[in-house]
């Protein structure tokens, strides 16, 4: 089987991916305009093929991460996958039915370590620019992103589920990422709010309490929330993002009157 | 379903941040969490696995001053809804 490697990064995160070119092909061409920053030190990802291992029973997606010690495992039949955020050294040996989705999965998890040991986050959100600004609607499944993001139109979108936050001297800034749907060009923009979408007749922004607002963002926190050792830094950082950044519940309906209440809040 | 001699542990591994007056209790393995108000933070801190569910509705309802059977009534949905969350461990003592 032919090899291939690639580098791929986000802001301050960088990986260099070596495996199978069957594998790693397809999302290096996907994921060209995704480079690193030439000062950005990569984590080898290291992807094998092995057929000795039983025939994957479905996407490697449904594995469920787990993570103890800084160290995340991602085990489904056809998969032996596992991260460590202290050597910065990441290994999935998959059988060779496994395709492009299943490592691009992998690649995700492992950067959503990454960045959170560099001072990042990768956060379930849907990651819209309005004027410039970033504003990052969340909440859980079938809360609604797809919909916002749908109903901003033109409105760029970064991605309408997975973004990475990182900090900057002028605060906190919302990536792009190529893990979902995007819009345009945009690739980052100031976080000027994060807002908990809730489905509701009439538009409002109601204030969100501290603790919930916590807890909403901690649970949307992929991979890392999975861990007890990582949860109290976890914590920590989305209470140093909340004290720059505010918080709100946004009472939303099927249409795009929700940009007028935030305008008259946040505008 | 909890008896009052029940026993109750908070789950090792739950992590807990107090915030604003709240206390957020975040459970890894599901990656759920619970916002306690001052109450549920303090029956959460009392599980302890040295007290009975008795013991502790006993506790809370001398500490507030409050009608031990309202206390008792409170204290059995709230930590009923906090096993089923994962958020409790519970000990059946024969």
């Amino acid at each position: 089987m032919n090899e291939a490697s690639f580098d791929f990064g986000i802001a301050g995160t960088a990986l260099r991916a070596r495996g199978p070119a069957a594998w790693l092909t397809p999302l290096c061409s996907a994921w060209t305009a995704w480079q690193p920053a030439p000062e950005s030190v990569p984590w080898d990802v290291c992807l094998t093929a092995d057929a000795s291992l039983p025939v994957p029973q479905g996407p490697l997606f449904e594995a469920t991460p787990h993570a103890q010690g800084g160290v995340c495992t991602l085990v489904a039949p056809g998969f032996e996958g596992e991260v460590s955020a202290m050597t910065g050294a990441a290994h999935l040996r998959a059988h060779p039915e496994a395709g492009p989705a299943d490592i691009g999965y992998f690649l995700r998890v492992v950067l959503a370590i990454q960045a959170f040991a560099r001072g990042g986050m990768l956060f379930h959100t849907a990651g819209i620019v309005h004027r410039g600004q970033g504003y990052a609607f969340f909440g859980v499944s079938g809360s609604g992103k797809t919909t916002a993001a749908h109903f901003s139109a033109p409105a760029p979108v970064l991605n309408d589920d997975l973004v990475l936050l990182w900090p900057s001297a002028d605060g906190w800034q919302m990536h792009a990422t190529p893990f979902g749907r995007r819009r345009g060009a945009v690739r980052v923009a100031p976080l000027r709010a994060l807002l908990r979408l809730i489905k509701a007749p009439d538009v409002a922004l109601v204030p969100l309490s501290a603790g919930r607002a916590l807890g909403e963002l901690v649970a949307n926190t992929p991979v890392l929330s999975a861990d007890p050792l990582w949860l109290p830094e976890v914590l920590t950082r989305w209470e140093a993002l909340l004290s720059a950044v505010p918080v709100y519940a946004l009472h939303f309906r099927r249409d795009a009157t929700f940009w007028e209440v935030i305008d008259a809040e946040l505008g | 379903m909890l008896n009052w001699d029940d026993v109750l542990t908070a789950a090792p591994t739950l992590v807990t941040r107090e915030s604003d007056g709240e206390l957020v209790v975040v459970l890894p393995e599901q990656g759920k969490f619970v916002v306690l108000n001052a109450t549920g933070a303090r029956v959460l801190a009392l599980a302890d696995g040295t007290r009975t569910l008795r013991e502790i509705a006993d506790t809370l309802s001398a500490k507030f001053g409050a009608e031990p059977v309202q206390v008792a009534g409170d204290v059995l949905r709230f930590a009923q809804s906090l096993v089923e969350r994962g958020a409790l461990h519970v000990r059946k003592v024969m």
